[in-house]
């Protein structure tokens, strides 16, 4: 053991429950620590193991006693040869995942681990149980997290950790390839796709474009001669020269700019046209307004003298208050006539009543005859006609009648001169908007001469904004048209530059191919590294059960399973079974055939079988064993000491046991006196952490 | 690995491959392999470096291409 090297001390501080440092002595000897659970029996064993190895990054929290104000600190010596050297490891308190190991010589020297220590390994099963031994290869930075600590401890000692962990690494690289080629390739699909759907839309829109060309003939135009076509129109739409600032310009640039110039002149155009159309319109609005008011007072002077006419022939020579008088005169005659009349009615009457032959005259109240009365009183009523019945209605007809007409004619003078009024006004706002266009004493037939002509000015107002709309419509046709044309060559540019893109796709899937390429020719390795293992561990798996078999037979002296093989249908994977010698082809899984004892035993096989062998190509150094004998009855502890005895004449151990009595009844029975030491931590408190007592 | 175990081992996996690409490929492995400081690690880290640059390669022109064509 040239390389290996041989505990002498152990020194811990701050450590789990460990508090001030505490020193254990060994000496190159075994150390069985004894005592209860909770008394820091399991801490040694991890001290051990920390000190020569460290942590994982992260957990030296986990390692670390914090209610101890000190630093934790591991310190282990260790003969080499005839060298003595110390290796320290401190927890960098304050820095996560960090600690610190120095490696001194007897003469206090700093040395480079890696340099003065034998490359060192560690198959662990995480807490209690390792085996340090000098590697064959150099160790491994990270274990394969694939493998349980069988598979690992069994590749140790057949030399083949690293063709394993290499297959390891190349499954988890293959695994990885391949989701990363899905990924990217889906990322390269989709961009294709969108490709392809542009593409397609494109030449649908293209198609449809020469399905019906804006252009004429069958040639399709140049994007020059349809620049040349649309300057052409704008300076048609502007009445200018081409611009020349517009060089330059592209043609979707060129075809905007003259339709925002038709647009413009569309709009002034309009509306200055409109504006004047409504001047025109409001002028002759005002002209008719006058031309009716003086048709009314035209109309009103006739009516006024046919009345003033009528009035006079109704009149004849007299005056109105001639007749209103004469009238008068006529109806107080009546009434007079009327009374009289009555009078000599009832005269008569009486007297016709009275048959005497002489009768009171009414009047005189002279006796009169009778008849001669009679005859007075006819010829008085005769004579009392005056005015006939019908001349007095023909007067009271001819009044009313005059009358009447006056009224009209008032009325009528009243009308006119409010039209005459309504005249004036009308003529004040004409001449306001147009001095001079209405002068004094104007007619109608003038003033309709006027209408008329503003009629006329309408309707040449109308026509030209017909006239306008029509042209517009026209120009607005060709550019639509140009702007077709614009449409098909910007397609044509899209396509080309599609193209362009589909050509540096192809060395986007170039690039793919060969990231592609590359994971099939990992995926060939891993299967050739695959088969290279399989063909060693099979080569090597016979040997290799054969040790488990006796170190397991030794171990549980089982009357039935005497037997463990590897199995070989499941490699690369090692899988462990029982069997018999009774029924060698009869292979079963662990858990399935064996009692919990059996099961513990076979746990601890690997690492007896594995250190023990002379002609094992891994050199084990020492064995750290927390409570092994867990679920063992008292004759197989009995046997399990017997075999550490056997392995500790080659390694050193270190045995951690809650079995105190047992292994005090035993290991001085197997061991030699002067080869081992127990150490019980007899107690454990917060302050002090374990108090250590030596034997 | 141990030396000779090493090349035995890298013999026999370069004469299971049958493919040159796999061929080339594994030489430069076989070397970080053999390194005295060298491993399965150290093989890993190979690969990984040499997918990164072939996925980075991909990535890139993809990339490249998605902002000129404004995707």
């Amino acid at each position: 053991m040239e390389d290996g090297f041989r505990i002498q001390s152990i020194a811990i501080e701050g450590f789990k429950g460990f508090t001030n440092r505490q020193e254990i002595d060994l000496k190159s000897r075994h150390a069985f620590i004894l005592g209860k659970n909770g008394n820091g029996k399991s801490s040694i064993v991890e001290a051990i193991r920390w000190g020569l190895f460290g942590s994982p990054r992260g957990t030296n929290n986990v390692i670390a006693n914090w209610d101890y104000p000190n630093q934790t600190r591991v310190e282990i010596s260790m003969l080499r040869g005839s060298n003595l050297w110390n290796l320290r490891r401190t927890v960098l308190r304050g820095v996560t995942g960090g600690n610190d190991v120095r490696l001194t010589d007897a003469q206090g020297k700093e040395h480079l681990l890696g340099e003065i220590m034998p490359q060192l390994d560690s198959v662990d099963s995480g807490e209690g149980m390792h085996i340090i031994f000098a590697p064959q290869s150099t160790p491994l930075r990270r274990q394969p997290d694939d493998l349980t600590t069988f598979e690992r401890t069994v590749i140790n000692h057949m030399g083949l950790t690293h063709p394993r962990s290499l297959l390891s690494q190349l499954e988890k690289f293959v695994d990885e390839q391949q989701v990363m080629e899905v990924s990217i390739g889906a990322g390269i699909d989709e961009f294709q796709d969108e490709v392809d759907k542009q593409l397609d839309y494109l030449q649908r829109q293209r198609g449809l474009v020469l399905g019906a060309p804006p252009w004429e003939g069958d040639r399709v135009p140049s994007v020059a001669e349809s620049e040349i076509k649309v300057r052409v129109l704008k300076a048609e739409i502007t009445a200018l020269e081409p611009n020349p600032s517009l060089a330059g310009v592209s043609l979707d640039a060129l075809i905007d700019s003259a339709e925002d110039s038709l647009n413009l002149k569309k709009t002034s155009d309009q509306e200055s046209l409109k504006s004047e159309l409504a001047s025109v319109a409001e002028k002759q609005n005002r002209l008719s307004a006058f031309s009716e008011a003086l048709q009314a007072l035209n109309d009103g002077e006739s009516q006024k003298q046919d009345s003033q006419s009528r009035l006079k022939e109704c009149l004849g020579e007299m005056t109105l208050d001639a007749l209103r008088d004469k009238v008068k005169t006529a109806r107080e005659v009546a009434d007079s006539s009327t009374l009289q009349s009555l009078l000599v009615d009832q005269a008569s009457s009486l007297l016709e009543r009275d048959q005497s032959e002489t009768a009171m005259c009414p009047v005189c109240q002279v006796p009169h005859d009778r008849d001669t009365l009679l005859n007075a009183l006819k010829e008085s009523a005769e004579n009392l006609a005056g005015i006939s019945v019908e001349e007095q209605s023909r007067l009271e007809t001819q009044l009313s009648e005059a009358e009447s007409t006056v009224h009209e004619i008032e009325r009528l003078a009243e009308e006119m001169q409010t039209l005459n009024q309504k005249s004036n006004d009308v003529k004040e706002s004409i001449e306001a908007d147009d001095p001079g266009a209405m002068t004094d004493g104007v007619g109608i037939n003038e003033v309709k001469l006027k209408i008329r002509r503003h009629e006329e000015r309408q309707n040449s107002i109308n026509e030209q904004i017909e006239n306008q709309s029509g042209w517009i419509d026209t120009v607005q046709g060709q550019l639509s048209k140009l702007k077709e044309e614009g449409k098909f060559h910007k397609i044509q540019k899209e396509m080309v530059d599609l193209e362009q893109v589909g050509n540096q796709l192809n060395k986007v899937k170039g690039a793919y191919q060969d990231l592609v390429s590359f994971g099939t020719s990992v995926q060939s390795i891993q299967d050739a590294v695959a088969s290279c293992l399989i063909e060693q561990l099979e080569a090597k798996i016979p040997a290799v059960s054969e040790k488990l078999s006796k170190a397991f037979s030794a171990l549980t002296r089982h009357p039935y399973y005497d037997r463990l093989t590897i199995s070989k249908t499941t490699l690369p994977k090692l899988e462990l079974q029982v069997a018999s010698s009774f029924d060698p082809s009869g292979l079963g899984h662990p858990s399935a055939v064996l009692n919990g004892q059996s099961e513990s035993a076979l746990a601890l096989v690997p690492y007896f079988a594995l250190s023990q062998s002379e002609d094992s190509p891994t050199e084990v150094f020492l064995v750290l064993l927390d409570d092994p004998t867990r679920a063992f009855d008292e004759d197989h502890v009995d046997i399990l000491v017997a075999e550490l005895a056997e392995l500790g004449k080659h390694v050193q151990l270190v045995v951690a046991s809650q079995e105190s009595k047992k292994f005090r009844e035993l290991v001085p029975r197997h061991f030699d006196q002067d080869s081992y030491q127990i150490i019980e931590p007899a107690a454990w408190s917060h302050q002090s952490g374990p108090e250590l007592i030596f034997e | 690995m141990v030396e000779s175990e090493d090349n035995r081992f890298s013999d026999t996996v370069a004469a299971k491959l049958m493919l040159e690409d796999s061929r080339s490929l594994w030489t430069p492995i076989a070397q970080e392999l053999d390194r005295s400081d060298g491993g399965p690690d150290a093989a890993r880290e190979y690969l990984d470096a040499q997918r990164q640059r072939l996925e980075e390669r991909v990535k890139n022109l993809l990339e490249q291409l998605k902002i000129q064509t404004g995707r």
